[in-house]
């Protein structure tokens, strides 16, 4: 175990790697905050022998807030930026300077490498979104900090289930076209044009906006994440892709 | 690793954003409304209700304006405490405090047809979360002493 951790250690050292991760994380806060900071209300109206209108479940504003922190467009924006970035950064950028000649000659097998580098991007990732949610939400409602497990219980396991659905798919995609693309910029541009051709063309079937979306619907009746389009792109696209990354890592020479 | 420092250099960094983002947010003024507010209406053992769920993200001083005759009762919807109260004949301009951030139900408890509209004009966050701000930037920032330290060795 004390070869791979001095190779996970080699790459949470890389300053590029973690000058990007302080800043996004920075950046997602920040937009996340901003968008709790504003006064909203909602007219109801109730009739009935017995009518509940008190409790941590009856919370709707501040569960409409949290909720809305999950799927902001600009963090999403933002996020697919920085993984593209995150994938051309520990796939591609080692090789266009050199640095690989020598790492991938150690003795470490690519199949290693590559787990370690694929584990990188996903701690970077998933720490970049889920951290600053759960610092805005605690400190922000620190005053009724207790009630909060009432009051997201009804959309928080489903979202959170659909960020990592995301968050692979974008991590599969950026993995595989930096592996694929002759040079670091290259592999942006492509990975670029794949997230967001859907969102220009408006199709909301596939990722990203497919997800985003979906987040948007937790805690309504009948919506489970659990169905075969969510499942589909969400798992087996990734699990597809990153299984092409992995024989190319391991069929193609370091250029 | 450097990855500690960026983790909680990016912390530390989003506590300073927090209490900008609070101090930018202490004057803005937003407002809700009007709103019309027919009484609660009890036929027999069933009740209707017209209510409205205001939802704040600090605690804030409210300035109430409304038309009409009623009261305007302002509960605190998680835990059920009246907040608020006051009685409105003809017309009555007015401010309470929502003590924390939270939603809040407001609903005319009186006898007539009320119209009222809210401005928030004061928006502070409150001593928990001050505390929590505070607490966990003074946390981050040891830690991050402490890697700096070790780096150095």
């Amino acid at each position: 175990m004390g070869r791979l951790k001095t190779l996970v250690k080699w790459e949470f050292n890389d300053v590029i790697k973690n000058v990007l991760f302080l800043f996004g994380l920075v950046l997602v806060g920040i937009s996340m905050k901003k968008s709790i900071m504003d006064v909203n209300y909602i007219p109801g109206f109730a009739s009935g022998t017995e009518i509940k209108l008190f409790g941590p479940s009856r919370a709707h504003g501040v569960a409409g807030e949290i909720h809305g922190m999950l799927y902001l467009s600009d963090v999403w924006t933002l996020m697919s930026f920085l993984i593209l970035l995150l994938g051309a950064l520990s796939f591609r950028y080692d090789r266009d300077s050199g640095v690989a000649r020598s790492i991938y000659s150690l003795p470490y097998s690519n199949t290693e490498i590559f787990g370690v580098k694929l584990l990188s991007v996903l701690v970077y990732t998933v720490l970049m979104v889920l951290l600053p949610f759960a610092y805005v939400t605690l400190t922000s409602y620190a005053s009724i900090a207790g009630y909060l497990p009432e009051i997201t219980s009804s959309f928080l396991g489903d979202a959170l289930v659909l960020v990592v659905f995301l968050v692979l798919y974008l991590i599969s995609v950026a993995t595989l076209t930096s592996l694929a693309a002759p040079n670091a910029f290259l592999a942006f541009i492509v990975g670029f044009a794949v997230i967001y051709a859907p969102r220009v063309t408006g199709s909301s079937e596939i990722p990203p906006q497919l997800f985003i979306n979906a987040i948007s619907r937790c805690g309504s009746t009948d919506f489970t994440p659990f169905t075969a389009q969510y499942i589909g792109w969400g798992i087996l696209v990734p699990l597809a892709l990153f299984a092409v990354s992995w024989i190319l890592i391991k069929r193609r020479d370091v250029v | 690793m450097r990855f500690w420092g960026a983790l909680l250099s990016a912390m530390l960094l989003l506590t300073i954003g927090s209490l900008w983002v609070y101090s930018s947010y202490e004057n803005h003024v937003s407002s809700a409304g009007p709103f019309f507010l027919p009484p609660v209406e009890r036929k027999g053992n069933v009740t209707e209700i017209t209510e409205i769920t205001l939802h704040t993200p600090t605690s804030s001083l409210v300035e109430a304006s409304c038309d009409g005759n009623g009261v305007v009762e302002v509960y605190d919807v998680i835990t059920g405490e009246m907040v608020d109260n006051h009685t409105v004949s003809g017309h009555a301009r007015y401010q309470f405090v929502l003590p924390h951030e939270g939603d809040y139900l407001v609903i005319n408890n009186g006898t007539a047809k009320l119209t009222c509209s809210f401005r928030f004009i004061k928006n502070y966050p409150t001593k928990d979360v001050q505390n929590a701000v505070y607490g966990l930037g003074t946390v981050f920032a040891l830690l991050l002493a402490l890697v700096i330290w070790r780096w150095r060795k």
